[in-house]
């Protein structure tokens, strides 16, 4: 998917979302599961998800642990209580604005009124 | 299957710190994550050396650089050079004017070595970010607006150390200032697109620090103006700083209008950009003091009040009352000083125009208006010019 900005402008809810369905993620397994998910259409790059990560651990949302695997310091994620409680808003104002984006795009290609009407 | 040897993970690790990623734990977690694509690029049969340099090569360039640079910004915790020498400024700037209150020797040489560091501070920061955002347009005209900046800071050192040529080196910086804005407001007025332009791209992500700058320098500046009104004495360089405080706080009135410009092209139009331009050249003339008549400065003074008013009641988001109200009192202020100064109205109206409830009033307004914000710029001008010329005497302090 070509659409950059709108992955960044809604890549927060998705790592809520993914996160509260999920104990504990780290990242390469948040990348794996948004390309699986979106059937391969979205490819988080480095520089969309890590900033976002430490933005939402440096507010609170996420806490992390880290884990040595394979000799390498694993660094898990996983939301806090206001994490989860964020990720419940941000879930629902989400799906109702693809509601209404979906609506309105719908809705554009189908003109309810006839303007053949005024003509005659 | 497939998992890294040491030697390979050694060699990702110093190729991704060789690359910009020298913030530990964010390095960490990147070799852990480039090991797990290397290792499944292996799994279907490539070599190591071959996954890495496909994997390099599809990345843009100083991409590590940027992710470490954009999470530093965003967590708070970066500490560059840029920021540790504009502390180092603000700290010797206090120092400097604590030794002149004192009257203790050097706070001339002081205040000069802050100037330099400020100068420094801010030719790091925007080289740093010309070097790091390589793909956005406008480095020569950062370096235009940064130089003006420079100047007027070497202008001012001449003149604390009563050296030759201050004069002309005030001209040059003015003329620097005032081409550099003309250029980079007529470049928006043309291109607003927003993010390409590297000015005003760096300008938002070090807005905060700007304003955290200004506003810690008008602190002790209020207490030094309070410690001068009580003992009746008025310190040069007291009001040099607060001077060069009108100065940041003005660009960033002017640089907060043209993001502006590009986030809200219903914003960007001829008579908009003709009005950031005219209070650009309002705005900077009176710096050249007594290099240019008193009335003409004065009628600067009170063109930029209304002109500026305007822009910010235009551009800003936040329309209240209290924005409401400041645009209207701020133009009345500095109209009614104007009128003072020249005769116009009697001397005795000056207590009616500057008292302190009126200070304190706009003291206040300053920290009620929201952060960031062009209608917070305006007050941030406003209050310091009020603080300089309060309490208005017969001379003129802007020289």
């Amino acid at each position: 998917m070509e659409s950059k900005e709108f992955i960044r402008g809604m890549l927060k809810t998705i790592i809520l979302r993914l996160l509260a369905t999920t104990k504990q993620m780290y990242g390469y397994e948040i990348t794996q599961k948004v390309s699986e998910l979106s059937q391969g259409e979205i490819k988080l790059t480095y520089g969309a998800l890590y900033p976002i990560l430490y933005k939402l651990e440096a507010e609170g949302l996420l806490v992390t642990t880290t884990e040595i695997v394979d000799n390498r310091a694993r660094k898990y994620y996983s939301l806090t209580p206001s994490g989860k409680k964020l990720a419940k808003v941000k879930i629902s104002e989400l799906q109702r604005f693809t509601e209404i984006l979906k609506t309105i795009l719908d809705d554009g290609y189908k003109p309810k009124i006839s303007l053949k009407a005024w003509a005659n | 299957m497939g998992k890294l040897t040491e030697e390979q993970r050694n060699k990702l690790r110093a190729l991704l710190f060789q690359s910009g990623l020298t913030f530990k734990p964010l390095l960490d977690e990147m070799v852990d994550h480039v090991a797990c694509d290397l290792e499944e690029q292996i799994e279907e049969g490539q070599t190591f050396d071959h996954a890495l340099e496909q994997l390099i090569t599809h990345l843009p360039a100083q991409h590590f650089q940027t992710i470490q640079l954009e999470t530093m910004e965003t967590i708070g915790k970066r500490f560059t050079l840029s920021r540790g020498l504009s502390f180092a400024a603000i700290g010797l700037l206090l120092i400097s004017v604590i030794f002149k209150l004192m009257h203790l020797q050097y706070s001339e040489q002081l205040l000069v070595i802050s100037f330099g560091l400020t100068g420094a501070a801010l030719l790091v920061g925007s080289l740093s970010g010309i070097h790091t955002y390589t793909e956005k347009k406008g480095a020569v005209r950062i370096l235009a607006v940064i130089g003006s900046i420079i100047f007027l800071l070497i202008a001012y050192s001449f003149k604390m150390l009563h050296l030759r040529g201050a004069d002309q080196v005030i001209i040059g910086a003015i003329g620097i200032t005032i081409i550099s804005l003309f250029v980079n407001t007529i470049y928006i007025h043309r291109n607003a697109s927003r993010g390409s332009n590297l000015l005003t791209f760096l300008h938002e992500k070090y807005t905060p620090g700007i304003e955290r700058f200004l506003l810690l320098l008008l602190i002790p500046l209020m207490a030094y103006k309070i410690f001068a009104i009580v003992t009746h004495s008025d310190s040069f360089i007291g009001n040099i700083i607060l001077i060069l405080v009108i100065f940041g706080a003005g660009l960033q009135f002017i640089a907060l209008n043209w993001r502006k410009m590009e986030s809200d092209t219903t914003k960007k139009n001829t008579f908009v950009t003709t009005m950031i331009i005219l209070s650009a050249v309002c705005f900077t003339l009176p710096f050249l003091g007594a290099l240019i008549p008193i009335e003409v400065r004065l009628i600067d003074i009170a063109s930029f009040s209304i002109i500026a008013a305007w822009l910010t009641y235009k551009m800003d988001d936040s329309k209240n009352f209290l924005s409401i109200f400041i645009v209207c009192l701020i133009p009345l202020l500095f109209l009614a000083e104007c009128m003072i100064r020249s005769g116009i109205l009697p001397a005795t109206a000056t207590g009616l125009f500057f008292n302190i409830p009126l200070m304190l009033f706009l003291c206040l307004a300053l920290f009620l208006a929201p952060r960031h914000s062009i209608l917070r710029a305006y007050i941030l001008i406003s209050l310091v010019s009020y603080i300089l010329e309060y309490p208005l005497q017969g001379t003129f302090i802007f020289n």
